[in-house]
């Protein structure tokens, strides 16, 4: 081909070139025509465009036009090697002979075998810098004409432009995946906003209501397009669902579905009956999978899409949360993940609503308890507080009041057995406006002849319970208007009525009753009135105890002093005509006066017995009455010692006595006579044929009174015990008495303002010591 | 008119009625026994005034107590010496007020009873 040949054909060429880069060819069916055009315009054999890789640092073949053979040639391609690289780097275009040219010498053989003699190497430059260079492989040797350099160099630019285009290309789309990237990017931080939103007004959400509430709402806000977001949950049979909140949509729209079905043939009832969300991309799509819901009345702009996710509570679906859509929805994974976080977090919250629920009715029922055992503690202390058992049974009455009760009754039985009588003592009220009218109901006792709940519950012994009353039915059978006006008008809504049972008795009953409809006894608060009624009982018992051990004991007093008032009369009878016997015998036959001496000891005996008895009763009954004068202690024990003379001889027992001349004092003479007599009475009774040391003395203004026998001793055990009534050492058969001596001897000399001790051992013998005041001025 | 022979006994026990009246009749006295204070105002109202008087304070019904009120405001009877039978031992304190010439305690000491009739007898 020769140089001027090219002309006439090149600009159709050019314009055919310039409208394949317009459109969009890529540069694979571009570059090789310009690869083509540019070989023909300088009569080359081949052409190949090569572009600069940057990571390379070399330049590769990008496209070519011509034989395989020599497109493929292995010409230098690194930068600044051989034409091409040097083209590259001086922006200028390069022939290199390949005869002649060092830089292809390592070629030169093979590209003249292939019959190429010079390689002109064009750079195509960029806007900013070479891109890459145009290698055309020439037959001839002689350098083209500049008209074909231009030529050549013209396809150059053109292939610039491709390369650059193609670059810009490049460039836009990744740009448009950035900023898809980028918009993808910002969706994933608004939704992360919302649920952020949605977790911050779920954490305030309290009750289960409350959630589902704030779960509408924030569903509703935080979906797009969404028309609107509803909440159900699965009531308690696990069959019925119910709309527990919902937001959008039509005013009133979810009326028809507060209740329906698990099996209705609806969206929401398969994604809680299946436990799978449910995604339902078009309105088409709705109707085609569930036909039969009822859709007349929803206007159908609002429901081209629908979306329905499960919620779950300890893995369990415990309902859905749904959405309606204006628009079809592809429902994509991250749009999915969305939703079915929402409903995640919507289980959540329902979650640790439920269990705040049941923390707060655990923490009430707990503080409730507590109060009720405050309440039996309480009660506990004031009825073990007092045994005047119908005042304290009204206060613990009281006690129930406000925790447990609104009123409060108590009946007891009085003289069980045949006739039994029943008495109402107590009937009290929280609200202290109804004190007067609870206190109306005193006058009705249990009646045996009416089977009323309180009746019930003395006879079987068994708690009476009625959490619901409909009617008046306290006692049941209320034939009396008045009682049954008091009770209508004090409020009877619930009661229950517990026996009061101590040691097997019944004693009563205790009933507790509520007012208010919306606040009736339960199960739980059974044991607390049943406990409360325990402690009732067991207080009314003790107080009956002590007040039938205090009247018996009284009553026994009472007979000691009457039974010693009577043996009294016959006495003095008898001391009379003893002593008129003993009298009347100017000459007395030794044998009959030594009967009649016996017999008057006997009368003696019995005597000094009845006065024992006296004693006591009035020791006992507070009546010791001292009649003090002077008296020498020392002359007045031995007095008694002679007036006991007979005794102690035959007990065998001889009294040293050591003492001072005189000791006097200010005592009752009569009665400390009979504190030594008792004394060494009690040493011959229990030191028998051994001496019996008596000594007195006065010792820092104590008067001092010492009986020291030597006979079986006292244990330890026993020597507090001694100067208790009607108490012994050793037992009654074997010495007689009332066993009171030493009882009646402490008496007197504590009345003296004295005290009086005892030192013993079993074995050791006793010693008795009595001290009595001095009056320290002298006498 | 006054007997120096006769004692009237106020006692209401049967017993004790009997003793003394044995004990005194053994001393050579005249004795009349009644049973409560008003029997012993019927008797001083139909016989002479008794030398003596031995008082049973207990009695039930007309006690001795009420019998001295009585005796003391009747000026026939008032000078007639009362001897006081009483179950308390501090009967000189307690029953000052009765001012009776003579306290004797029950059981009766034989020969405290014998000295204080002698004396006023």
């Amino acid at each position: 081909m020769t140089p001027g040949a090219r002309t006439e054909v090149e600009p159709a060429r050019l314009a055919a070139l310039l409208e394949a880069l317009a459109t969009e060819r890529g540069i694979e069916e571009v570059l090789p025509r310009i690869a083509r055009a540019a070989a023909e315009a300088v009569g080359a054999l081949a052409g190949v465009v090569l572009g600069y890789d940057e990571g390379l640092e070399a330049l590769t073949s990008l496209q070519a036009f011509g034989p395989p053979e020599l497109v493929d040639c292995p010409v230098a391609r690194r930068r600044g090697q051989g034409p091409c690289g040097l083209a590259f780097e001086t922006h200028r275009p390069q022939l290199a002979a390949v005869e002649s040219d060092p830089l292809l010498a390592e070629r030169r053989e093979r590209l003249l075998a292939l019959g190429v003699h010079s390689i002109l190497a064009l750079p195509i430059l960029g806007t900013n810098g070479p891109l890459g260079v145009l290698s055309l492989s020439r037959p001839s040797a002689d350098p083209p004409t500049s008209e074909a350099v231009t030529r050549a160099s013209l396809f150059a630019h053109l292939a610039a432009l491709a390369l650059e285009r193609e670059r810009l290309s490049e460039r836009a789309r990744q740009a448009a995946v950035e900023s898809a990237d980028i918009h993808s990017a910002l969706q994933k931080a608004r939704r992360l906003a919302s649920l952020q939103a949605v977790t911050a007004s779920l954490a305030e959400a309290l009750t289960v209501d409350e959630v589902a509430q704030v779960v509408a709402v924030q569903g509703y806000e935080a979906v797009t397009e969404a028309s609107a977001c509803f909440l159900v949950l699965l009531e308690a049979d696990g069959e019925t669902l119910r709309v527990a909140a919902s937001r959008g949509g039509r005013p009133g729209g979810f009326e028809r579905w507060r209740r329906f079905g698990l099996g209705a043939g609806t969206p929401v009832g398969a994604a809680v009956r299946t436990d799978r969300a449910v995604w339902l991309r078009s309105y088409e799509e709705i109707v085609a999978a569930y036909p039969e819901l009822p859709l007349g009345d929803v206007s159908r702009s609002n429901l081209e899409a629908f979306a329905a996710v499960p919620i779950h509570q300890e893995n369990r679906p415990v309902g859905a949360l749904a959405f309606t859509f204006r628009t079809h929805k592809a429902f994509d994974a991250e749009k999915r993940d969305f939703l079915l976080t929402l409903g995640r977090l919507a289980g959540q919250a329902m979650e640790r609503a439920r269990l705040y629920d049941e923390e707060r009715r655990r923490r009430l029922d707990a503080e409730a308890s507590r109060r009720r055992m405050q309440m039996l503690a309480d009660a506990g202390i004031v009825l073990a507080s007092s045994l005047d058992w119908e005042d304290t049974v009204v206060r613990a009455a009281r006690f129930a009041l406000g925790v447990l009760a609104d009123w409060c009754l108590v009946d007891v039985v009085e003289n069980g057995g045949e006739s039994p009588v029943y008495r109402r003592v107590a009937a009290v009220h929280a609200d202290p406006a109804q004190a007067e009218r609870v206190r109306e109901l005193l006058r009705f006792p249990p009646d045996p002849s009416r089977p009323t709940a309180v009746f019930e519950a003395m006879r079987t012994g068994r708690t009476q319970l009625h959490f619901e009353v409909s009617a008046p039915g306290l006692d049941a059978d209320v034939s009396d208007h008045a009682h049954a006006e008091v009770i209508r008008r004090l409020g009877l809504a619930s009661f229950i009525s517990t026996p009061l049972v101590a040691r097997g008795r019944t004693l009563g009953a205790m009933s507790f009753a509520r007012s208010r409809p919306d606040h009736r006894f339960v199960e739980a608060d059974v044991p607390f009135a049943e406990e409360l009624a325990r402690r009732v009982a067991l207080a009314l018992e003790n107080a009956r105890l002590f007040e039938d051990a205090t009247r018996a004991v009284r009553a026994r007093d009472e007979f000691l002093s009457i039974a010693g008032h009577e043996l009294r009369t016959p006495l003095t009878a008898l001391q009379l005509q003893i002593q008129s016997l003993r009298r009347s015998e100017a000459a007395p036959d030794p044998r009959r006066a030594a009967r009649i001496e016996k017999v008057a000891h006997h009368g003696a005996r019995l005597s000094a017995l009845v006065d024992e008895l006296l004693d006591i009763s009035q020791i006992t009954a507070g009546h010791l009455e001292l009649v003090p004068s002077e008296v020498d202690l020392v002359a007045l024990c031995r007095s008694a010692i002679e007036r006991d003379a007979a005794p102690l001889e035959r007990a065998g027992c001889e009294v040293r006595v050591e003492a001072p001349a005189r000791l006097v004092g200010r005592w009752d003479a009569g009665r400390l006579g009979q504190v030594v007599h008792n004394l060494l009475i009690n040493a011959a009774k229990y030191a028998p044929g051994q001496p019996i040391d008596l000594r007195i003395e006065a010792h820092e203004g104590e008067a001092h009174l010492v009986v020291r026998d030597r006979g079986m001793g006292i244990a330890a055990e026993d020597q507090a015990r001694i100067f208790k009534r009607f108490e012994r050492a050793v037992s009654t058969r074997h010495f007689g008495g009332f066993g009171v001596g030493l009882w009646i001897a402490r008496e007197v000399v504590e009345a003296h303002g004295g005290r009086i001790e005892v030192e013993s051992g079993t074995g050791r013998g006793a010693t008795f010591t009595v001290r009595l005041p001095l009056p320290t001025e002298s006498p | 008119m006054s007997n120096d022979d006769v004692i009237l006994v106020v006692e209401d026990d049967y017993d004790i009625r009997d003793a003394l009246s044995d004990i005194l009749e053994d001393e050579g006295y005249g004795v009349f026994c009644v049973e409560n204070g008003r029997e012993a105002l019927e008797w001083l109202g139909e016989h002479p005034a008794p030398a003596l008087i031995l008082l049973d304070l207990m009695m039930p019904g007309f006690d001795g107590f009420r019998f001295r009120e009585v005796q003391r405001a009747d000026p026939a009877l008032a000078r007639i010496p009362v001897v006081v039978l009483t179950a308390d031992r501090r009967a000189h304190e307690h029953q000052a007020d009765l001012e009776a010439a003579g306290y004797l305690t029950k059981p009766v000491d034989l020969d405290e009873l014998l000295d204080v009739v002698r004396r006023l007898a």
